[in-house]
């Protein structure tokens, strides 16, 4: 017996936007429940900052919320909200410069593990941000979320060589910046 | 940096995970959801019935127009004998010491659609009538007592051609002037 039973998703995405597209608010509720974290994690990684990621997710849903009547169902509902919080995010970056990347919140230290893990964790948070937003982003959506080629390429609206291409060369900036840390 | 490199870089990031997100953000999202205005974005009848209905909707708003049109010309201002006073057309009295106006209209408040071009006569003489009649024949004709000058009488549509026609042959049958009363007979 399981501890806990897991969630069951009793209705696709698209049938709970097909039902928000009728004004039915408990059905939007039911897909922010579902993407909110993968939403929170994608717009914390490119903005580095808690405070902006909140304001972009929050900013995104809304923003989806008046556009549902335009989805169109031409790409998965969660690509469709990647795409609309993924172009908050730039927003925000753009907005804000990136002197403020560097900041490391408490979201990012593990719960437990040895010292070293938590220094190794901060390391690469500091090296993601400090990554261009195309190659950050790529890392984000290819290796935190583990979305396939595919549809990152749909969320960033570029062919999917493309995303390939950036993924091995920021995971090869990456390995560089932590390497020249610590030497 | 090698292959090797890399992917251990994929597989730390991998490890990093996913990150909650505050509890606060989907009670504020839903908050302002609901404080949008209600609408609803779908289209609740399929495609395939749209053209149908809009034909039958199209089919109904003229079938509307028309029998309101045929209403306004076959209405009078009331039931009252003296609504032509009101300012509608007056019968002119001919020659022959009557007078014929097909499809005058009483006057008063209903419209005076049948009296104005030939083509709105045409199509409403059938249906409304204005005939100047010496009054003791008409009362006859119509069995009833007419008071005032004007008079407007609502008959069976069956009935209006035959009335017609007997209040014209009165009509011709005399030359007296003295007392004659303007009957607007229309078809019901």
């Amino acid at each position: 017996m399981p501890a806990y039973d897991p969630p069951v998703r009793s209705e696709p995405d698209e049938a709970l936007v097909r039902r928000a597209r009728r004004g039915d608010d408990r059905a939007f509720e039911e897909l922010v429940l579902r993407h909110q974290d993968r939403l929170y994690t994608l717009a914390l990684r490119v903005t580095g900052s808690e405070a902006d990621a909140v304001d972009c997710v929050q900013e995104g849903l809304v923003a989806a919320w008046r556009a549902i009547g335009r989805f169109r169902g031409e790409s998965k509902v969660s690509t469709w909200l990647y795409r609309i919080v993924l172009r908050k995010a730039y927003d925000a970056v753009e907005a804000r410069g990136r002197r403020h990347l560097h900041s490391v919140d408490a979201a990012e230290l593990p719960l437990a593990g040895p010292s070293e893990r938590v220094d190794e964790r901060l390391d690469l948070v500091a090296a993601l941000a400090a990554l261009e937003p195309p190659f950050r982003t790529v890392a984000v959506l290819c290796d935190v979320l583990g979305l396939g080629a595919e549809e990152a390429a749909a969320v960033m609206n570029v062919a999917p060589g493309t995303v390939k291409s950036r993924l091995f060369r920021a995971r090869a900036r990456l390995a560089e910046r932590l390497q020249e840390e610590n030497a | 940096v090698n292959d090797e490199d890399t992917e251990e870089i994929g597989r730390r990031l991998r490890e990093m995970g996913i990150v909650s997100a505050p509890d606060h953000v989907r009670r504020e999202v839903m908050r302002r959801v609901r404080a949008e205005p209600r609408r609803t974005f779908g289209r609740r009848l399929g495609s395939a019935w749209r053209p149908a209905l809009t034909a039958a909707a199209a089919a109904v708003v003229l079938g509307g127009a028309v029998v309101g049109l045929a209403q306004l010309g076959a209405g009078d201002g009331g039931a009252g004998g003296d609504a032509a006073s009101g300012g509608g057309a007056v019968a002119r009295e001919s020659a022959g010491g009557a007078s014929e106006q097909p499809g005058a209209t009483s006057g008063g408040a209903a419209p005076n659609l049948d009296a104005g071009a030939d083509g709105g006569q045409q199509l409403f003489r059938d249906k409304a009538m204005t005939l100047t009649v010496p009054r003791l024949a008409a009362e006859r004709i119509l069995a009833r007592r007419l008071v005032g000058d004007t008079v407007v009488i609502r008959v069976p549509r069956a009935r209006f051609q035959a009335l017609t026609a007997s209040l014209r042959d009165a009509r011709r049958a005399t030359t007296a002037k003295a007392d004659d009363v303007r009957v607007r007979l229309v078809a019901r």
